[in-house]
């Protein structure tokens, strides 16, 4: 019997995400002109709120101590207050205007590089539904992440590292489902720098699982090697699984030496590291985690995920700010402000911002209302209208998408859902999210579910 | 937009042309009638047609090898295997085929095959993580099902309606944690959907084991390829809509015993506190309901839980607060009491004119929610004045259900004390004596009737546009006769019944088909789940139906089945290396479990009991990179089964998922094969291997002869003199032996089955 070419492809999956020979597309050509080449998206866990950092609403300080003219939502996550104007000054900066809050210091330098999607909506209203929903495209049903159905789409660059790498991800919230292949094949799914928790792991101890062997020196495993492929030729079995398995050991071998490379951050220049502001304390650590993804991304890498994902001592999620909003999102600003910067700043000076498209946020933004309760006052999840922005990859520059009403509340021009963010990203990596399909139980499968249409009024 | 319409049109049409074919669809058609051949007769057809021949009979180190595997997932010891070899008589393989059935692994090994399908967890898994503490009965009463080899129509109705079935059975009771362990969105906010959702789930996870059908499809339309129209899904739905998930304890004599002694522990304690209660009975008692609150924000609850007798509880978002104007006619000094029930301690503080008087109140669980569970608890002591006092209780996030307040009024500030710090310690006790209770009271996940109500049609599958009531009742397009559910009951048990009469076309078909998957790691039909219009046709329908019938003439006895499978010619065949061959035995990979036994049982680290209850201890909810590094090592110190570790969904142990072991959340009736070089470098480098590799170098260095007995240990088969003299090199460098163990350990041969 003959082997249907996608069954050749799942049983004989050379490379760690297979290579781009063995992906869906490559060969067949990709279904769109890609603008992009890889994502890095740069993952802000527990709801940064909009309408203090990015998403300007004057009405605010007018009502500011009212309660809000309309009625909320029917489901909420927790009970609300009276409507509360930005404790910070939101100012308009570089030759586009965009609006960014005073928290900003270093993010204006690259205002006009970003296209600000003012209008993301539909995640749900709990983290878990929300992130599972951002990652997945489905809040309840288990399916295969984004990245891996990139990596499925177009599979990797390199056939010494995986398509889909995640830096130091949440294990809440979904866990490695926000990472996983699900029913795709498995080879699609995240590879994981640094095991996932929460807090998520220090980026400093961050590596791939099991590159070295305490054991055996390179040349035990050569001898190792050959015996293997000597007992296979002896077994006289010519079955395709087990050349393929020996085929995979070959190619572990070598990803020994390729990946301990890839992370190794020694032979970065000192000026490079300050960029990143690896040289202090706040932000040392997200420094170093976008650091490692712009190696990843030199090294074809597709799709890399950064998690800003630990926990502040006064309360929960990285930014999920219920109370201590002023002291909270200081504080995660300043983590974050200049490795982002940095990292824009520098995939620019090597030209690669062209066609690697960095896509920031969290899975959802935070209501204008305060949320009852003790202690300095926060904001509550809001799923309904909230702020992502790109950068890079082929969209605008120092660009507006999208609109929420006067309270920052409703999105109400151009919504994107997030099926809309996911058809949008795989336009940009030249992937029709219509046709990117997978048969799994009788029916074919997209990221997108039956949704979704790509924002094409922010492509350059 | 427009072309999404067009689409949906394209998509209509189609499912209209499908469903008026899909009657003559195979699998909806009755069983078809013996023809009078054996199952070898019809393989050897089918080889024939194909222009092939049978591979002639395997060897019988081969043979041996592949039946252990097969039916216990462990490899044959050297004693076992030269038994066999040396073993003339006629019927030597139906021997060791009677004795591999009768052995308690053969429950581990196929009860686990059986936890593929049934979507086992020991953690939720979707959004919120938290631990299944009794999933592990369900898995032991799988694993005991098959051991005693229950029927399968039993094996069926009692995971759907174990808790139906006359008479109780307690241990039967654990069966319907089935319906129990699938992953929820448990922070879901909208009670409307979170339902929704879960009996979606049931009915899809139940849909795809039994009958091979994707029900699911059917929420938000007429499925678009089988005969399942919408309707039907929810009078399905309607049934699992009457039924309600609740963990619930197992209270027969063989479970009471372990808790009969903390029971009574109990007792003594609670009458000690309740006789000092009455000890300071006073002529003053100031005793009201609690929902008759003056000021507050708490929900009243006169039906749910207060079952008309009325309580104050949590409302949903908490600081929880009630307040009460008391009027004394006279001062004194004042014990404050409340009864209140909690299953979890739900602490909150008493303020008399906002003045704290219990710091600590609310502090302890009384067993239940329920008016049952209610107790009274004495909760501090104050002086008030004759006149009006604003007694305040808060708790915050979650209050207990309260249910009454008094003041009883004392002698003196010092006979209050007194009492206060007596009550103070006994208390105390009372917390440990409960906690060591909770901890050894035996509690299944389960389900039972709850409210039986019909389901509306929910509008393109959203559960907040209700439409037309749907009788509850089955499919009226596939098996017997359309039935409905009975007026009094859910309607679980007649919907197994239905599933399980002899002429419904799929039931016995799909486990049929599973059993042969099982042993031959691909089914006749390739897509286990999926016996509709999308799945994959039969390769050989008359035989699949050949042994449906058998199986349904054996009464649902799978034991049969298997010896009927395996003492066929085309079990015992030779190995082939196609992939997709039909005229010898597929080559197949062991499973990340079997991988795992073999490993610990050649290195001598294996023990082959059943592990104490919780023996095991992994952290699911919130877990850091510490706790994930700390389960990891659990795991590898683990001795026991690979059945019994238990499953983190979300977090499942990488040695497993790295060989392709199933994501826990859905049915998996067929596992993945991949081949990733993730698997070669944890092969390679795991520390875990590593240590098995150098256990299994000291162990056989001890032996007369190490190669051979290393070659029957790890292969089954005598050492050739080519391979001897290969391994002879490898064990004269330096760590030689363990670099040669590693090495068999991690080849092909060893990771295969023939």
């Amino acid at each position: 019997m003959k082997l249907s070419r996608r069954d050749a492809l799942n049983r004989i999956a050379v490379g760690f995400g297979g290579l781009a020979a063995n992906s869906l597309l490559a060969g067949d050509s990709f279904h769109l002109p890609a603008r992009a080449k890889r994502v890095i998206f740069l993952f802000m866990h527990g709801g940064p709120s909009h309408i203090d950092l990015f998403d300007y609403k004057p009405k605010l300080e007018e009502f500011n101590g009212k309660p809000l003219p309309f009625a909320e939502r029917k489901v909420t996550f927790a009970d609300r207050g009276h409507v509360m104007a930005p404790p910070w000054k939101l100012r308009q900066v570089g030759q586009s205007g965009l609006w960014m809050s005073s928290l900003w210091r270093y993010l204006p330098q690259v205002a006009d590089d970003l296209c600000m999607l003012h209008s993301v909506c539909e995640t749900n209203v709990s983290h878990g539904g929300a992130c599972m929903k951002m990652h997945t495209g489905d809040e309840a049903l288990l399916r295969p992440s984004m990245g891996a159905w990139v990596s499925y789409g177009i599979g990797t660059e390199n056939r010494n590292l995986p398509a889909f790498v995640t830096i130091c991800p949440t294990s809440l919230h979904g866990g490695e489902h926000n990472y996983g292949a699900a029913f795709l094949p498995s080879r699609h799914q995240g590879v994981p720098l640094g095991t996932p928790g929460y807090p998520n792991s220090p980026a400093k101890r961050a590596k791939f699982h099991y590159m070295e062997n305490a054991v055996h020196d390179r040349a035990g495993q050569e001898q190792q090697l050959q015996l293997l492929r000597r007992m296979h030729q002896r077994s006289g079995l010519h079955h395709p699984d087990l050349e393929a398995r020996l085929q995979s050991f070959e190619l572990a071998f070598r990803m020994q030496m390729a990946a301990p490379e890839a992370i190794d951050i020694g032979d970065e220049s000192e000026s490079i590291r300050r960029l990143y502001g690896m040289d202090e304390l706040d932000t040392e650590n997200f420094g170093q985690q976008c650091l490692l993804a712009r190696r990843m991304a030199e090294r074809g890498v597709r799709f890399i995920q950064v998690s800003h994902a630990g926990s502040l001592p006064f309360n929960n999620e990285q930014w999920d700010q219920h109370s201590y909003l002023e002291k909270g999102h200081s504080i995660n600003v300043r983590q974050i402000d200049k490795p982002i910067t940095g990292l824009i700043l520098d995939l620019k000076a090597r030209g690669m911002l062209d066609d690697t498209l960095v896509l920031w946020g969290g899975e959802f933004g935070r209501t204008p209302t305060i949320q009852k309760g003790k202690g300095p006052v926060g904001r509550d999840h809001h799923p309904d209208g909230f702020t992502m922005w790109m950068a890079g990859g082929g969209v605008k520059r120092g660009f507006r998408y999208g609109q929420t009403d006067e309270f920052g509340y409703h999105a109400i021009k151009d919504r994107c859902t997030i099926h809309d963010l996911h058809a949008t990203i795989l336009h940009l990596l030249g992937i029709d999210h219509e046709r990117l399909t997978y048969r799994h139980n009788g029916r074919d499968f997209r990221l997108t579910d039956v949704y979704g249409d790509p924002a094409v009024k922010i492509l350059a | 937009m427009i072309a999404n319409v067009i689409r949906s049109v394209i998509c209509l049409l189609a499912w209209v042309l499908v469903a008026e074919a899909s009657p003559a669809h195979w699998a909806f058609q009755p069983l078809t009638p013996s023809s009078g051949q054996s199952l070898d007769d019809l393989v050897w057809q089918e080889i024939e047609t194909a222009g092939l021949k049978p591979t002639p009979p395997a060897d019988r180190y081969t043979l041996i090898r592949r039946a252990y595997f097969d039916l216990i997932g462990l490899p044959p010891t050297p004693d076992q295997i030269r038994a066999f070899v040396d073993d003339r008589s006629i019927n030597a393989f139906a021997k060791v085929v009677d004795e591999l059935l009768a052995s308690r692994h053969y429950g581990e090994r196929w009860g686990r095959h059986w936890l593929d399908v049934a979507r086992y967890g020991d953690s939720n898994g979707g959004d919120e993580n938290h631990a299944f503490p009794h999933a592990w009965r369900y898995r032991n009463w799988v694993i005991d099902a098959f051991n005693r080899d229950l029927p399968y129509d039993e094996f069926l109705r009692d995971q759907l309606a174990g808790d139906l079935v006359e008479p109780v059975d307690e241990e039967r009771l654990a069966a319907t944690a089935f319906l129990a362990i699938g992953t929820k969105i448990l922070a879901e906010k909208d009670p409307v959907k979170k339902r929704a959702d879960i009996v979606d789930e049931q009915l899809d996870t139940l849909g795809r084991v039994f009958l091979g059908l994707s029900l699911g499809c059917a929420r938000c339309h007429d499925h678009k390829f089988d005969p399942i129209p919408m309707r039907d899904y929810y009078a399905m739905a309607g049934i699992f809509h009457s039924t309600t998930i609740r963990d619930r304890e197992l209270s027969g004599p063989r479970f009471s015993a372990a808790t009969e002694k903390l029971r009574a522990d109990l007792e003594v304690i609670n009458g000690k506190i309740a006789s000092l209660g009455e000890s300071i009975e006073s002529r003053r008692v100031l005793k009201w309901e609690a929902e008759a609150y003056d000021r507050g924000n708490v929900v009243i609850d006169t039906n749910r839980y207060g079952k008309e007798i009325g309580i104050i509880g949590n409302r949903v978002s908490g600081n929880n607060w009630a307040e009460y104007d008391v009027e004394l006619p006279k001062p004194g000094v004042f014990l404050v009491a409340l009864r209140y029930a909690a299953q979890k301690a739900r602490p909150g503080k008493i303020l008399v004119n906002g003045k704290l008087v219990a710091e600590n109140a609310l502090s302890e669980a009384t067993g239940g929610w329920y008016p049952e569970h209610q107790r009274w608890f004495i909760e501090g002591q104050l002086g008030l004045t004759a006149g009006r006092h604003v007694v305040r209780i808060e708790s915050d996030p979650m209050m207990s259900h309260i249910d009454k307040v008094r003041l009883t009024a004392v002698e003196s500030a010092a006979a209050a004390a007194r009492v206060v710090n007596q009550l103070e310690s006994l208390r105390k006790e009372r917390i440990a004596a409960n906690k060591a209770l909770e901890k050894a009271r035996p509690m299944i996940m389960a389900v039972h009737d709850g409210r039986i109500k019909d389901t509306p049609i929910n509008r393109l599958g959203n559960p907040h546009d209700p439409g037309e009531k749907v009788s509850r009742g089955f499919l009226s397009r596939v098996g017997a006769a359309f039935q409905s559910a009975p007026e009094k009951s859910s309607g679980r048990l007649e919907l197994a019944r239905w599933m399980t009469t002899p002429d419904h076309p799929l039931t016995a078909r799909v486990i049929a088909n599973r059993v042969w998957h099982w042993h031959f790691g691909r089914g006749l039909v390739t897509s286990p789940d999926n016996f509709g219009t999308t799945g994959n046709p039969p390769r050989n329908l008359a035989l699949l139906d050949h042994l449906a019938r058998q199986f349904i003439a054996d009464k649902w006895s799978l034991k049969k089945l298997h010896r009927h499978i395996m003492l066929s010619k085309t079990y015992q065949m030779g190995t082939v290396s196609d992939p997709d061959a039909i005229h010898g035995f597929p080559l197949r990979r062991l499973e990340a479990e079997a991988f795992r036994d073999a490993l610990l049982q050649a290195s001598g680290a294996l023990k082959r009991d059943v592990p104490p209850a919780g023996s095991l201890k992994v952290i699911s909810q919130n877990p850091t990179h510490v706790t994930l590094a700390r389960n990891r090592k659990a795991y590898e110190g683990y001795p026991y089964r690979s059945v019994y570790l238990p499953i983190v969904r979300s977090h499942v142990y990488d040695l497993f998922t790295l060989l392709d072991f199933p994501n826990a959340t859905t049915p998996v009736g067929r596992r993945a094969n991949t081949t990733v070089p993730t698997q070669a470098l944890m092969m390679m480098n795991s520390p875990f291997l590593m240590k098995q590799a150098a256990a299994v170098a000291d162990s056989v260095r001890e032996s007369t002869d190490p190669l051979v007995e290393l070659y029957l240990r790890l292969f089954a088969r005598p050492i050739t003199k080519e391979e001897r003299v290969d391994a002879e090199r490898f064990v004269r460098q330096e760590s030689g032996w363990t670099l040669l163990c590693h090495t068999l350990l991690i080849s092909n041969e060893f990771l295969y089955l023939r």
